[in-house]
């Protein structure tokens, strides 16, 4: 039944063509991250692992497509595989952050009553805090570094997802093949979630899978303001914010990693904005009328 | 009823309607006549294209609507070839209304009842003083027997009923005295006692004043209330045309036969409910001939072939089948 | 239209409830998470003796709950804590960089609301021809481009290279030394109409302008694409087919009733478009060295200076809560349907 649906949506998608180029940037960008460190050309270099002297601050060239920064590091390699971390960063965030909405959402919607309000009254406490807001407390705290970024934006999303879960359950369980299912006689438990579960979980996973562009952003920006990833981790907000001092010399520096940031997120959002245009009720009722 | 003067009229009327899988035609080749006074009701099952009809009348399609060919005459002009504008100016309201199916969804949900009627009543007959405008809204609301008509007037339609907000649509839609009142299914959505009284209600505004009514619905039984013609619609062609009893007891079409059996009568006893068996025809892929030959028990080999005609083969009784030519 | 008394006093109340509850996760951060908090109150640079004061002053001897009611009890006497950095109070140095702020942030969030909404409007009347498409990706690549970088490259090329605008800081100190302007409201804008002077206005708003606009985009961007997706559903709506059929002429039904439909669920995302507004001022003060909040912030986190971090955070995030408040109460007064 997934499977059907994915396979609606796909066409849809392939129907425009700048849904397509969405679908094409965030293939590509997972693609990249994964084989990032193997396609290199100077590995050393984008680990930050080398200081050439004589190799500073040069301008684009043909050797140096992206220039080199103010450690003679070759800023292309650096940015190639500051796609794999962003892609960790990516999952990362949004794994850990639906691994504790999940069940709280769940938990707080099966249940109802009491339980679900305390546990509502706790994501909206988190609520409360601007987007970023409480990841830069949390990173403050906790101190730079790649795992704390994950941490710190897992904690600041997951009332979301768990806000999300929550409302799903509760509409889907007032649906009337909820209460079909228990009238033929399902065991309650372990049958309804088998029904309510799947019904809840799709739209929150998809959500989460396109927000992970949300999450590049934010770990990006975290890292400007410092309290991100470790340098010399080539991060690509890191990136930008170690060419700022000397960007009136060597602009390419800041500009690439930004540019990187900025295509892979607008991947991220031209998919989401066709997931949810093909997932619209109105526009399956025109695919729909086809199949009858 | 005297039945002279033909008020509106509808000539070969086909309107499409565009879609992310292909083009449906909702209404082909349709043509009927309204005249003044009577009550027409527009019968079909869902997908006939009967409030499309309506819609097409009023031009308040979808924006993915599509009126390919025909005429729609009202006194003398052909509405389809008037500018938006001046359908809005002159004929909107003016000369045709129109009340629709959901009356929670035919309010604005955040204007009281008593301000869209007042804009109503203000645009179209010029009032601008709030006294007069507010003694019309309070008068018209009473006049569709609204009992509180001043809290009518400064609620929102959240805080109504179905039934008191269908009363204030047809409020709405007479306000401006119109000559011509469109009705799309409006007690469909209300229950059996709601809906007895909403049609008593249009029974007497009609009288009182003097509608020509277009009565679109899929219920027979409110049909055989209502109308004084019945025009039966099927996958949007027109299959039988005529006056109500003639139509609802000499069905003349094999579907309107069919559709008439599957009603059950309270008084007989039933041993299983009558069904046409098979189903309405992919919009999308229309069939060449007769839509209906399909599940006719009575198609013969031209039914597939070619599209039924309107005839006329009693006075006044209309049919469109192979039978009869 | 009418909201009761009681209403207000319930949000009153529920925004008390959420700004007590956000200093609970704040206190848990702050207190609980680390390992020796005072380390990080102190500083990186702090000394044996400044640190046995932090341990002192953060009360971390005593059990949890007496902390949190010290927390408490110097969270609402506005003892925030002392900067290191800048040797002041924490709450003294933030609300003397508000108005900065303020000014940048109602200033980007104008621009955006009254250009971003016609242009979503526009989009959607417009559905499907080329302008829709372009203007889909104008603002899908606005609302995807990250903040600092643009401040970073709009400074280089309109300021640093072009010289067409300031790059830094409010205003020009050489015009306020000669005009002898003196800030009354901390608006710059506002003090320098109110007094009359005339070069200070327009250099400040020459400091102002860029970034403003580098702040606008994002909730231009936003609020476009909200207002596209709102105009076309409220346009297919019954009730505007309805109150076409009754006849009501077709610009009054546009702009006096579909336009309430659009926006209301506007105002009603503004809360959360303004949170991301706020985050972005920290970058974007940041860049600029626009003495706000936001650089306040952004300094203090450069240089480790945990109080006043905490401090920052704890005060944007009663001042989002109250903006949201404010914008539930409007929310409520122009849609009937919101239960009270």
């Amino acid at each position: 039944m997934v499977f059907e649906e994915a396979k609606l949506i796909f066409r849809l998608i392939k129907m425009n063509p700048i849904s397509m180029a969405g679908l094409v940037i965030v293939v590509g960008f997972i693609i990249l991250g994964i084989i990032a460190p193997y396609i290199t050309p100077y590995p050393l270099d984008a680990w930050g692992l080398t200081y050439n002297v004589e190799k500073r601050f040069l301008p684009p060239s043909l050797e140096h497509p992206f220039g080199t920064d103010e450690m003679g590091r070759d800023v292309f390699s650096r940015v190639i595989l500051g796609a794999r971390f962003s892609l960790i960063i990516a999952v990362g965030v949004v794994g850990l952050a639906l691994l504790i909405g999940i069940p709280i959402g769940l938990i707080a919607g099966y249940l109802g009553g009491r339980i679900a309000t305390i546990l509502m009254r706790i994501t909206d406490m988190f609520l409360a805090f601007p987007p970023l807001l409480l990841a830069i407390a949390l990173a403050a705290t906790l101190g730079r570094g790649l795992i704390n970024v994950i941490i710190a934006l897992a904690i600041s999303w997951w009332p979301w997802y768990a806000r999300l879960i929550y409302v799903q359950v509760n509409s889907i369980k007032n649906l009337p093949y909820v209460d079909a299912a228990r009238i033929i006689g399902l065991t309650p438990i372990k049958i309804m979630l088998r029904h309510v579960l799947p019904n809840a979980l799709t739209p929150v996973t998809v959500q989460a899978a396109l927000d992970m562009g949300s999450a590049i952003l934010e770990a990006a920006g975290l890292s400007f303001l410092g309290v991100g990833v470790k340098p010399p981790t080539p991060e690509w907000g890191l990136l930008v914010s170690e060419g700022w001092t000397s960007i009136n010399i060597a602009w390419w520096i800041s500009l690439f990693p930004g540019l990187a940031i900025l295509i892979t997120v607008i991947g991220f959002n031209l998919l989401a904005d066709a997931v949810r245009e093909a997932m619209d009720p109105r526009l399956r009722k025109a695919i729909i009328m086809r199949r009858v | 009823m005297a039945r002279t003067n033909t008020i509106l009229e509808v000539r070969n009327l086909s309107v499409n309607y565009v879609t992310l899988e292909g083009v449906i035609r909702a209404v082909r080749n349709l043509s009927f006549k309204l005249y003044e006074g009577e009550s027409l009701c527009v019968v079909g099952e869902s997908g006939s294209g009967k409030s499309t009809v309506g819609l097409a009348i009023i031009r308040a399609l979808p924006s993915n609507a599509v009126i390919e060919s025909g005429e729609i005459i009202l006194e003398g002009k052909n509405l389809l070839k008037l500018s938006d504008e001046v359908m809005s100016r002159e004929i909107r309201g003016k000369k045709i209304s129109m009340i629709f199916q959901d009356p929670a969804a035919t309010f604005n949900p955040l204007f009281t009842i008593g301000q869209t009627l007042s804009d109503v009543i203000k645009y179209h007959l010029g009032i601008k003083d709030k006294h007069e405008l507010g003694k019309r809204v309070i008068s018209m609301l009473r006049t569709v027997g609204l009992p509180d008509p001043e809290r009518v007037a400064r609620s929102y339609p959240h805080e109504l009923s179905g039934g008191m907000l269908q009363r204030a649509a047809i409020a709405v839609a007479l306000s401006t005295n119109p000559r011509v009142l469109i009705a799309d299914e409006p007690t469909t959505m209300l229950d059996v006692t709601l809906q007895a009284q909403i049609l008593d209600l249009l029974a007497k505004l009609k009288e009182e004043f003097n509608l020509s009514v277009i009565f679109i619905t899929h219920n027979l039984g409110v049909a055989a209330e209502v109308c004084d013609r019945v025009l039966v619609m099927y996958a949007g062609i027109a299959f039988e045309l005529g006056p109500c009893s003639d139509v609802l007891l000499n069905p003349l079409h094999p579907y309107t036969r069919k559709l008439l059996e599957c009603v059950p009568r309270a008084h007989r006893k039933v041993e299983k409910l009558k069904y046409i068996p098979g189903m309405l025809p992919d919009p999308r892929n229309l069939p060449t001939g007769c839509p209906f030959a399909p599940r006719c028990d009575e198609a013969m080999e031209i039914c597939r072939k070619s599209l039924p005609k309107l005839v006329e083969v009693k006075p006044d009784h209309k049919v469109a089948c192979h039978k009869y030519s | 239209m009418p909201i009761s008394k009681e209403y207000i006093v319930k949000r009153a109340l529920s925004l008390v409830a959420v700004v007590f509850g956000a200093a609970i996760i704040t206190f848990v951060i702050t207190r609980v998470v680390p390992a020796r908090p005072e380390l990080l109150w102190a500083g990186p640079h702090a000394t044996m003796e400044q640190i046995e004061q932090a341990r002192k002053i953060l009360h971390l001897d005593d059990p949890i709950y007496v902390q949190l009611g010290y927390y408490l009890k110097d969270l609402i006497t506005g003892n925030w804590g002392i900067s290191w950095r800048t040797k002041s109070p924490v709450l003294t140095g933030i609300l003397s960089a508000l108005p900065a702020t303020l000014e940048l942030i109602i200033v980007a969030f104008a621009i955006a609301m009254v250009i971003g909404i016609p242009l979503g409007i526009i989009a959607a009347l417009k559905r499907g021809t080329i302008v829709d498409h372009i203007l889909r990706v104008v603002t899908v690549s606005g609302a995807s481009a990250p903040v600092f970088w643009l401040a970073l490259i709009a400074q280089l090329v309109l300021s640093n290279w072009l010289g067409l605008l300031p790059s830094a800081k409010r205003v020009d100190e050489i015009i306020v030394i000669e005009t002898g302007f003196k800030p009354i409201t901390g608006f710059y804008l506002l003090d320098s109409l109110l007094q009359g002077n005339i070069p200070v206005f327009i250099d400040a708003l020459k400091h102002l302008i860029l970034p403003a606009l580098v702040l606008s985009l994002y909730p231009l961007c936003l609020s476009a694409r909200m207002t596209r997706a709102l105009t076309i559903e409220v346009l297919n709506e019954w009730h505007i087919r309805s109150a076409l059929a009754w006849g009501l002429p077709r610009n009054v039904v546009l702009y006096k009733y579909a336009l309430k439909n659009i926006i209301a669920p506007v105002i009603a995302s503004l809360g959360l478009s303004f949170g991301y507004t706020l985050i972005g001022a920290f970058m974007v003060e940041l860049v600029f060295v626009w003495p706000g909040i936001g650089m306040y912030a952004a300094m203090s986190l450069l240089s480790f200076d945990y109080p006043a971090v905490i401090g920052c955070v704890l005060f944007v995030a009663i001042f989002y809560s109250v903006i949201n408040t404010v914008v539930d109460i409007i929310h409520a007064i122009i849609d009937p349907r919101v239960k009270l």
